[in-house]
């Protein structure tokens, strides 16, 4: 059906992609590709409605990311989410490098590490953060700063650890 | 030097560069389910319905006994919202001004307690867009003293939502209490101020969320709190407290049944 073959399209393309900018927010891979999958899963069954936006893309990144501060409220474990989708396919684990990083986001304040993922890895415009965020762009502009600013130390930090150690 | 652009592309490069879609079929066989799962259950409670004259609303079998409500009319396609409201009449509007570190709108599901969509494998049914939501204001108030650290999760917040009409805050409202119904841990208790209220107290697996809802026409508003170790930042009688205010505040603003 030509419902299904779009969805598929869509689907395999804008996958890989969700689940980079999703493990950046909530530091899981596994978590990543879980909540993923669960926000295609809501799509396909609205599919129709989607399909017609100008960017279904941000839809469902939109609830993969209140999904992803859904279950990292509630705390639900792993092993509930293995038993819902079944284990998640093997990924290669990320690199050192990506790791570093992913690890220092999950230290920035809830505030700058949405702005810093939704700018960076989800390519939106601080206008769109904004309107999103129900925020002045100037609040998404001070986050973005700040966020950085404090990536940097954290990333610093870990590089000077990492060569005393060496 | 740190680059940031760099870090984040090679990020993205590193981590979708190594993953591929599951089979998508799953995908659409996993929602076709859920849809007929929610069909099963909506038939049941339809022919429970026509047997007693009432419409009752509840979740799988062998949930808890069913949650009486009263049937709505359905919205209207031309339906609008009955009265007006900016971000500025929020409660906590002032305080997240002050403090926009702690303080971010959430864009998140609505926060209230369920624990599950009464449906087949289906989590967080709050995720969702909500049906007939045309605007929506949140707040919420981040506490945890370790960011990164779960254990000292501590949340509150504040949630309106405006709906194209009453009668799609009625419908939300009641599957708000219907989802908290069918989980036994939840106690639900119905304080009389708005149109209709609730409150919802769950603690389980080591984490308290507590909430109370008030419909004031074609709105509702939701007070909120979540915590793990770490000491509670807010409470039900506030949230109680606060959803009066506002009740209050959108009766002023247009808002009634």
């Amino acid at each position: 059906m030509a419902d299904e073959a779009g969805f598929a399209d869509f689907y395999r393309a804008a996958y890989p992609g969700l689940v980079a900018e999703l493990y950046a927010y909530t530091g899981s891979l596994a978590e990543a590709q879980e909540v993923a999958q669960e926000a295609f899963t809501r799509a396909w069954a609205r599919w129709r409605r989607i399909s017609a936006y100008d960017q279904p893309r941000a839809w469902v990144a939109r609830v993969g990311y209140r999904l992803a501060v859904s279950r990292w409220r509630r705390a639900r474990s792993a092993l509930t989410g293995q038993l819902r989708h079944g284990p998640p396919p093997p990924v290669a684990p990320p690199g050192e490098n990506s790791v570093a990083l992913v690890a220092a986001l999950s230290r920035l304040p809830e505030p700058q590490r949405r702005a810093i993922v939704l700018h960076h890895m989800g390519g939106y415009p601080v206008a769109e953060i904004a309107a999103r965020e129900g925020v002045a762009e100037g609040t998404v502009k001070a986050r973005l700063s700040r966020g950085r600013q404090r990536l940097a130390e954290l990333l610093d930090d870990g590089e000077r650890e990492e060569a005393g150690r060496v | 030097m740190f680059d940031i652009d760099e870090a984040f592309e090679d990020l993205r490069r590193d981590v979708a560069g190594g993953v591929v879609a599951p089979d998508g079929r799953e995908i659409v066989r996993r929602a076709r389910r859920r849809a007929r799962a929610r069909v099963a259950a909506v038939t049941v409670a339809a022919v429970v319905a026509a047997g007693s004259g009432t419409l009752l609303v509840h979740g799988t079998a062998g949930a808890r006994p069913p949650v009486t409500a009263t049937p709505s009319a359905p919205p209207t396609a031309s339906a609008r919202p009955q009265g007006e409201m900016v971000r500025s009449d929020l409660l906590y509007a002032a305080a997240a001004a002050r403090d926009p570190e702690r303080w971010s709108s959430d864009d998140g599901g609505l926060n209230v307690p369920a624990c599950s969509g009464g449906t087949e494998e289906e989590p967080d049914p709050w995720a969702d867009d909500i049906d007939g939501v045309v605007r929506r204001f949140d707040l919420a108030y981040n506490g945890n003293a370790e960011p990164g650290n779960e254990a000292t999760t501590t949340e509150r917040g504040e949630q309106v939502l405006i709906f194209d009409g009453a009668g799609s805050a009625r419908l939300t409202m009641a599957r708000i209490v219907r989802l908290a119904a069918t989980c036994r841990g939840i106690k639900v208790a119905h304080p009389a101020f708005g149109d209709e209220a609730v409150r919802l107290d769950y603690a389980a697996d080591g984490q308290v969320q507590r909430a109370v809802a008030v419909r004031q026409g074609g709105a509702i508003a939701v007070y909120w709190d979540l915590h793990n170790a770490a000491p509670a930042s807010s409470g039900l009688a506030r949230h109680e407290r606060d959803a009066r205010a506002m009740a209050a505040r959108l009766a002023a603003r247009g808002f009634h049944d």
